[in-house]
């Protein structure tokens, strides 16, 4: 059997950071595997789909919805992109940061779970993160930063910089990896409003920015290789299973660091007997509504982007002792009010509530060694209670604009595509799965990535974080 | 009491057989109307076959279908059906859908001038085209 230095699960934001920081700091005698359960769908080729002339080699790719067994579809949607580079192609490149109070929850408001680590210990990675994504963001945050962003800030709107005006650094342009000046190979965003595939590749994904790693010598990259299983000796990873054109393969490597999404990785740990109470465990994600305001005589209007501008104003406070943060974003997209002469006189806006991760949603083992099973019951009542005061906050928060109505869907919407926490961080082995370096309490050199790690999710969205994360993991550790 | 029978039953085969493409058409054609736009019907029609052969609506939830289906029956009858909210979103998607798909936009929203359909709006042919975006309001 081939020997390698490490063995890296998944072509992600978590698996691509921290290879970057390993060969960073490994240089280039290290030998690496990486185990790709999709292929490479180019961006060019996803365009080419969406303009209606797709290639017949990429009809066929598995849905999301077909690696895994759930019962409950019509009510939770668990979204990703089981391909090379990962959810960087599905994602809309909202990069805020967390604050500094969402590492220390429990203590501070009695929910959830605290970090092992603070904002402070993270911030350098921040820095290092932004500065690859290459997000665009304003001066004035609600977090401290000891770094500029890289790009300039996204427009706001006429609607953003009333509310601004307002609200000062709680009311912000959004920090985005979608760029603002040309970056790279990217393009400058156009607000074409279709991030999930950019028309003109502006948003950060791995294959636009970080492709060149997996294209190293000492790197080895094989596709439609999905990792099921770890062959384990004495509390040490000797190397992983992994599942090849219907047969099953092993391959040896001294560190393995599983960087599939939190449904995956607490699934390759649970086959591989992982008996830790909390692996699988915590499955959740945000929950997110929508909201229209109506405005009498005021334009929304000059927003650069998808997203224009994030809102603070319901996050942080005690409030969180009794309901959820909330995080705001103001969209802009092509919607329009029907009404002459009033066709922008309207905001939409979503409102991300954060979710407290439940032991019983979890991830378990099928009787196909290829699918997790979920079994999920429904978010926290701490998120209902948020979402039952929205439109009252929405009142408060918004009354000092012209406003003739607000109407508030009673709907959450099926997904945010941030699946989280499954293999929690933590200082001791008995409350969580992995240590605050992302090194498995138990099997010390094996790494778990990405948002399965989080103790507790926040509002914001996670791709910053893990990515830093996953920088900080290696930049320890090699 | 057999005729008001019957008449439920023919109203309830007329909505249950009646298609999402007449929805859309109705819709359009009702709201186009109301706010006092020039579109010709022939437009309209041009729109639903065009959206039909670009497969655009097949990322409508069938339940949105359902609902806008149902409810552009009732539309004008002065009845107030629950959800009414949900129903007024999904006729805004299907307002922009078409308004983006003429030259409504290119003639700078000017309702006094006649609508033409053009194509069916894809960002993926046409991107950076959010007429509301600081590409076309700088500063």
């Amino acid at each position: 059997m081939d020997g390698y230095d490490l063995i890296l699960v998944g072509t992600g934001f978590a698996s691509s950071f921290f290879l970057k920081k390993y060969l960073e700091k490994s240089g280039k005698s290290k030998k690496v595997l990486v185990l790709e359960r999709g292929v490479f769908y180019p961006h060019s080729a996803r365009l080419d789909s969406k303009r209606g002339h797709g290639a017949p080699k990429f009809a066929d790719l598995p849905s999301p919805d077909d690696t895994f067994i759930f019962d409950n579809r019509d009510k939770k949607s668990w979204v990703f992109d089981p391909n090379f580079g990962g959810s960087s192609n599905c994602w809309v490149g909202c990069t805020p940061r967390f604050l500094p109070n969402d590492f220390k929850i429990k203590t501070l408001y009695g929910i959830g779970y605290d970090w092992p680590l603070t904002y402070d210990d993270i911030e350098p990675y921040y820095c290092d993160a932004e500065d690859i994504l290459g997000v665009a963001g304003p001066e004035l945050t609600p977090f401290p930063k000891s770094r500029k962003y890289p790009l300039p800030p996204q427009h706001l709107s006429t609607v953003d910089k009333i509310i601004q005006e307002r609200y000062g650094k709680l009311f912000i342009s959004q920090p985005t990896a979608r760029a603002t000046v040309p970056v790279g190979i990217r393009n400058a965003c156009c607000s074409s409003g279709v991030c999930k595939l950019c028309p003109v590749d502006s948003k950060f994904t791995i294959e636009n920015t970080l492709l060149y790693l997996y294209r190293q010598s000492n790197v080895q990259i094989k596709y439609n290789s999905q990792v099921h299983n770890l062959r384990i000796e004495n509390n040490q990873v000797k190397g992983v299973v992994y599942r090849y054109e219907g047969k099953d393969y092993e391959v040896n490597g001294e560190v393995v660091a599983l960087g599939a999404n939190p449904i995956f990785n607490s699934h390759i740990l649970l086959s591989a007997g992982d008996n830790s109470y909390y692996t699988g465990r915590g499955l959740c994600e945000q929950r997110g509504a929508f909201a229209r305001l109506y405005f009498e005589g005021l334009d929304n209007v000059g927003g650069s982007s998808i997203i224009t501008t994030n809102g603070f104003m319901l996050y942080d406070g005690v409030h969180r002792k009794e309901y959820s943060a909330c995080l705001i974003e103001n969209s802009n997209t092509v919607f329009v009010r029907n009404e002459p002469g009033k066709w922008r006189k309207l905001a939409l806006m979503k409102f991300i509530f954060e979710d407290i991760p439940n032991d019983n949603n979890r991830v378990v083992i099928s009787e196909d060694p290829l699918k997790p099973k979920i079994e999920y019951s429904g978010h926290d009542p701490y998120v209902d209670r948020a979402k039952n005061k929205l439109e009252d906050n929405i009142r408060k928060v918004f009354s000092f604009l012209p406003l003739e109505r607000v109407e508030v869907d009673d709907f959450f919407q099926k997904t945010e595509f941030h699946i989280c926490s499954t293999a929690r961080m933590s200082r001791i082995p008995s409350e969580g799965v992995v240590d605050q370096n992302l090194i498995h309490h138990k099997f010390r050199n094996l790494f778990v990535l990405g948002s399965a790690v989080f103790p507790s999710i926040t509002p914001a969205n996670p791709t910053l974080t893990l990515s830093s994360l996953s920088l900080m993991a290696a930049d320890r550790s090699f | 009491m057999v005729s008001v029978g019957a008449a439920a039953v023919t109203v309830g085969t007329y909505i249950s057989c009646s298609s999402f493409d007449n929805a859309v058409r109705s819709i359009i054609v009702r709201e186009m109307s109301v706010f006092g736009y020039k579109v010709e019907v022939k437009e309209v029609m041009a729109f639903v076959a065009g959206a039909n052969k670009a497969r655009l609506w097949e990322s409508f939830p069938i339940l949105k279908k359902e609902l806008l289906r149902w409810y552009a029956q009732f539309e004008g009858l002065g009845i107030k059906l629950p959800a009414s909210d949900k129903y007024k979103w999904a006729k805004q998607e299907i307002v922009r859908q078409f308004l983006f798909s003429t030259n409504f936009f290119y003639e700078g929203m000017d309702v006094s001038k006649p609508m033409h359909y053009l194509r069916i709006y894809n960002p993926y042919d046409v991107p950076c085209c959010n007429p509301f975006s600081n590409m076309y309001y700088p500063g």
